[in-house]
């Protein structure tokens, strides 16, 4: 029993070694868009691109290291 | 919201990592596949969300989370008074954009934390009692099944690009087939666990369901449209 919990521990802790770095950088991302009102700033920019706007999300999405 | 599911969509399909690992070990032809789809997928993505916001389907936003944290309520406390005389004005925005940027770095932590802990631990059971060579006679069947199959078995079984890729170099060293090698490297980094969660954790439940049909039909019609060509 306690060897199983081990492993599934030592399973998790590798799993989460693979994505801590995934984590941080998305709510760093948010912390500071969040901060400096950027996430306004960057919706408001978004809705004035209109259909453009789609294209910037795409591009953002394949150029993204998340 | 549009642009927000497009970023949604490409964003775990394809970097330029992961289009360098997929190249590398795959080959030009899956790698190109996985960028057109990711592509593709994103853009309906955004035709589909903006179509829908504009019916008042998904209401007027598609975020569970309200966004900017409340600065100004800080700065009016901290502004009353002559306690920060001596200080300079620039010097105590900066402090207080600080303090911000800790609370909401906290609060975020927690938010997203929370699932993120479920969605590891959760992976971890599926890793440990689901044998490799369960999933490995699964995908790697050759028949006209081995598509659907393959996009299922992704969903629960994928864990990251890095561990994945490997894993399909020697299915197809073994004959796996390629729609369905696609197919798997498609709806995995879409759905996996992870994903899915922090979907759920941030957006709202109609968003999902866009987020996962399109993950699964994408991965379906891509895996299939690449068999036969």
């Amino acid at each position: 029993m306690l060897d199983e919990l081990w492993a599934l521990v030592k399973g998790a802790g590798h799993i989460l070694g693979e994505l801590w770095w995934f984590v941080v950088v998305a709510i760093m991302i948010a912390s500071v868009m969040s901060t400096l009102k950027l996430d306004k700033k960057v919706a408001q920019l978004f809705h004035r691109a209109g259909a453009w706007a789609i294209m910037g999300g795409l591009l953002l999405g394949l150029v993204s290291p998340l | 919201m549009a642009p927000v599911m497009v970023f949604l969509i490409s964003s775990p399909l394809m970097s330029p990592s992961a289009f360098l690992i997929t190249l590398g070990s795959l080959g030009m032809s899956i790698a190109m596949w996985k960028l057109i789809s990711a592509v593709v997928l994103g853009l309906a993505a955004g035709l589909v969300t903006d179509r829908l916001l504009k019916k008042g389907y998904l209401g007027r936003s598609i975020l569970r989370v309200a966004t900017s944290s409340n600065g100004q309520d800080q700065n009016a406390s901290c502004s009353s008074g002559d306690k920060g005389a001596r200080i300079s004005q620039k010097r105590r925005t900066i402090m207080e954009e600080a303090m911000t940027f800790l609370q909401v770095t906290g609060k975020y932590s927690i938010f997203i934390g929370k699932f993120i802990i479920i969605a590891v631990i959760a992976q971890a059971i599926m890793v440990r009692y689901v044998p490799q060579d369960w999933v490995s006679a699964l995908v790697g069947m050759k028949n006209s099944y081995s598509v659907l199959i393959s996009t299922i078995v992704g969903i629960p079984t994928y864990v990251s690009s890095i561990s994945a890729v490997p894993l399909l170099r020697g299915l197809m060293d073994l004959g796996m087939d390629k729609g369905a090698v696609l197919a798997f490297i498609i709806a995995g980094p879409i759905m996996s666990v992870p994903s899915i969660l922090a979907v759920m954790a941030l957006f709202k439940q109609k968003a999902l369901y866009i987020y996962i049909t399109l993950g699964f039909f994408g991965a379906l019609i891509f895996g299939y449209t690449y068999r036969l060509i």
